[in-house]
């Protein structure tokens, strides 16, 4: 859907993204996670056709870029960073300009359908300058799909909304993928990332990262098995180090922290052992690094 | 060009500037202004003063001067001269509609879609930019232009009904009609062009209007400054006014072509 080859954006001397080489298959949810001037607008404005990469190759919707720009602009929908609204005017005015520039066929049954699935139907004749951050959102939302794209960009769909909007957003998201759609969406919101996202590529002018978020969870920090006793017993460390595939067993205070290649096959032979041991269990958890985490160190070793 | 999108814009702009208090009042005033000032001043002053104007040397000597260079005004009384004279006068002053309010309209647009961030998903969609500008074009110029020739309409009509033929005749002749014809739609489209550029350059609407009002401050002085001129003027000298400022409408027109396209809109015009 989305493929692109050391994709290359500057701005006079200053290089905004740099040798962007990224895959987006059919179907799929591709968050763009990176900080505040990592070139993630800039990154989805050449794929939406607004502005030309300075070298590099990309297709999308199977079209060239810069070819193919009035086909790839028919076809793909764009959720803008600001919603854009055309303020005096109404919601159903703002869509209706929308469809009609977008040449969809029966423009007012496709405004009428839109506004009603965002609940936003009994306020359509209402001016958009007097609607909240998170109405005005879902305005854009609509906007966006008046025409049925078949590929979406989303720069930052949740920022500035609060938990409540940002979770009405976030789960018509989540419907949108259900329905097929390819979406691609920036972020700087870690947790919305891996909620939604089957993969994450984390950008920082060059792309660092790119991988599903269970993957880049494990590729760098494994997972931890914690196994909580009812009092520290130094022995019991001796026998978890004999298990296969455990690296590395340390105590935090009467729990037993434990750090295995895959968890998933290691744990219960571990559990088997110690509890052979006569280890008095009362809890076994597992500790995941957050995406944060991860985010964090990924852009920490950027740095350096 | 596809015209259903042209149609939307405009009809998108059309809303928009309906809804804008400040143009419209700006035009509301310069259309009442442009078509009552000279009506003021060639039927209400004759008629607050009475006959002492026939008396005044600086009117006496002003239709000995027209009496001389043009003979067939002999057969109009003193005040008929006067009311032809003060007519012409203002006549120059419709032209400032147009450009006046082609600027404002299309200056009020464009900054509105920079500062509400709307350019950006309308450059999303298929529209072409020569469609967007010809759109916006569009809709600034039709309603000055249409505004204009309606404003000429009453008041050459007023002239007509308070003056009588003769002084209609005299006062709003071919010249006069060949002028606000032709000359109106290119000045609107001179407004225009400055406006765009005008709008590339600058963030606010305040700044956009001074500077613009700076550059058609020299419009206007040739304009005035021609006014002695303008019993001289015929159809002939109209129609070399208008190539000439066709040509300089071209040449604004193409300079604001240039600074709109979709890549310098969304990142150079800040
Ligand atoms: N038109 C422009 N001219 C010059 N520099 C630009 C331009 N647009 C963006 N940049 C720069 O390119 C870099 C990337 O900007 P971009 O907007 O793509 O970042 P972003 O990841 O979307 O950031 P944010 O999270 O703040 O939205 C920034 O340093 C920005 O200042
Ligand atoms: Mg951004």
């Amino acid at each position: 859907m989305i493929h692109t080859e050391k994709l290359t954006k500057q701005f006079g001397n200053f290089t905004a993204v740099e040798e962007l080489t990224l895959d987006v298959a059919p179907g799929e949810l591709f968050a763009l996670l990176g900080p505040n001037g990592a070139g993630k607008t800039t990154t989805v404005r050449m794929l939406a056709c607004l502005i030309g990469p300075t070298s590099g190759k990309a297709t999308v919707v199977g079209r060239p870029l810069v070819e193919g720009c009035d086909e790839i602009r028919a076809r793909v929908g764009l959720l803008t960073e600001a919603p854009g609204l055309y303020e005096q005017l109404s919601a159903w005015q703002n869509l209706l300009i929308f469809a009609n520039l977008y040449g969809v066929e029966k423009p007012e049954a496709q405004v009428e359908k839109y506004l009603r699935l965002l609940e936003l139907w009994d306020r359509r004749n209402e001016p958009t300058g007097g609607f909240s951050k998170g109405m005005k959102q879902k305005v854009a939302i609509a906007r966006a799909l008046l025409h049925e794209p078949e590929l979406l960009f989303l720069d930052e769909p949740t920022s500035g909304l609060d938990p409540s909007a940002a979770k009405v957003v976030r789960d018509f998201l989540a419907e949108l993928k259900q329905s097929g759609r390819t979406i691609l969406l920036t972020t700087h919101n870690l947790d919305e990332a891996e909620r939604l996202a089957d993969r994450i590529g984390v950008l920082n002018r060059r792309l660092i990262a790119l991988d599903t978020p269970e993957q880049l969870r494990r590729r760098l920090f494994g997972r931890h098995t914690l196994v909580r006793l009812a009092a520290p017993e130094p022995a019991l460390a001796e026998i978890a180090c004999g298990v296969a595939g455990v690296q590395k067993v340390t105590w935090n205070a009467s729990t037993l922290v434990v750090s295995l290649n895959d968890p998933d096959v290691e744990n219960p032979a571990l559990i088997a052992a110690l509890v052979g041991a006569g280890a008095r269990i009362q809890a076994v958890t597992e500790e995941r690094a957050t995406l944060e985490q991860i985010y964090l160190q990924l852009i920490g070793e950027e740095g350096e | 060009m596809n015209q259903r999108r042209i149609k939307t814009i405009i009809g998108k702009e059309w809303a928009e500037t309906i809804r804008n208090k400040t143009i419209t009042g700006t035009f509301a005033m310069l259309l009442v202004v442009f078509t009552l000032m000279p009506l003021g001043f060639a039927f209400g002053m004759p008629l607050l003063i009475g006959d002492e104007i026939t008396k005044d040397p600086d009117v006496e000597m002003l239709n000995e001067l027209l009496v001389e260079m043009f003979p067939q005004f002999a057969a109009l009384s003193i005040i008929e001269q006067f009311q032809v004279f003060m007519l012409r006068q203002f006549l120059p002053m419709f032209l400032l509609v147009p450009i006046m309010g082609a600027m404002s309209i299309a200056t009020y647009s464009i900054i509105g879609e920079k500062t509400s961030r709307s350019l950006e998903a309308l450059l999303a969609t298929p529209i072409r930019t020569d469609e967007l500008l010809l759109a916006k074009s569009i809709a600034a110029a039709l309603p000055s232009v249409g505004a204009t020739w309606g404003a000429f309409l009453v008041f050459a009509l007023a002239s007509r009904l308070l003056g009588g033929a003769e002084v209609a005749r005299y006062a709003i002749d071919s010249a006069a009609w060949s002028m606000i014809l032709l000359i109106t739609p290119l000045v609107a489209f001179l407004g225009l062009g400055l406006g765009v550029i005008v709008s590339s350059r600058v963030n606010d609407a305040r700044s956009a209007q001074q500077l613009g009002g700076v550059l058609v401050l020299p419009i206007v002085g040739l304009m005035v400054g021609q006014t002695a001129g303008l019993f001289l003027l015929g159809v002939p000298l109209v129609i070399i006014g208008a190539v000439v400022l066709f040509l300089i409408d071209l040449a604004v027109m193409a300079i604001g072509v240039s600074l709109f396209n979709r890549e310098a809109i969304l990142t150079r015009w800040k």
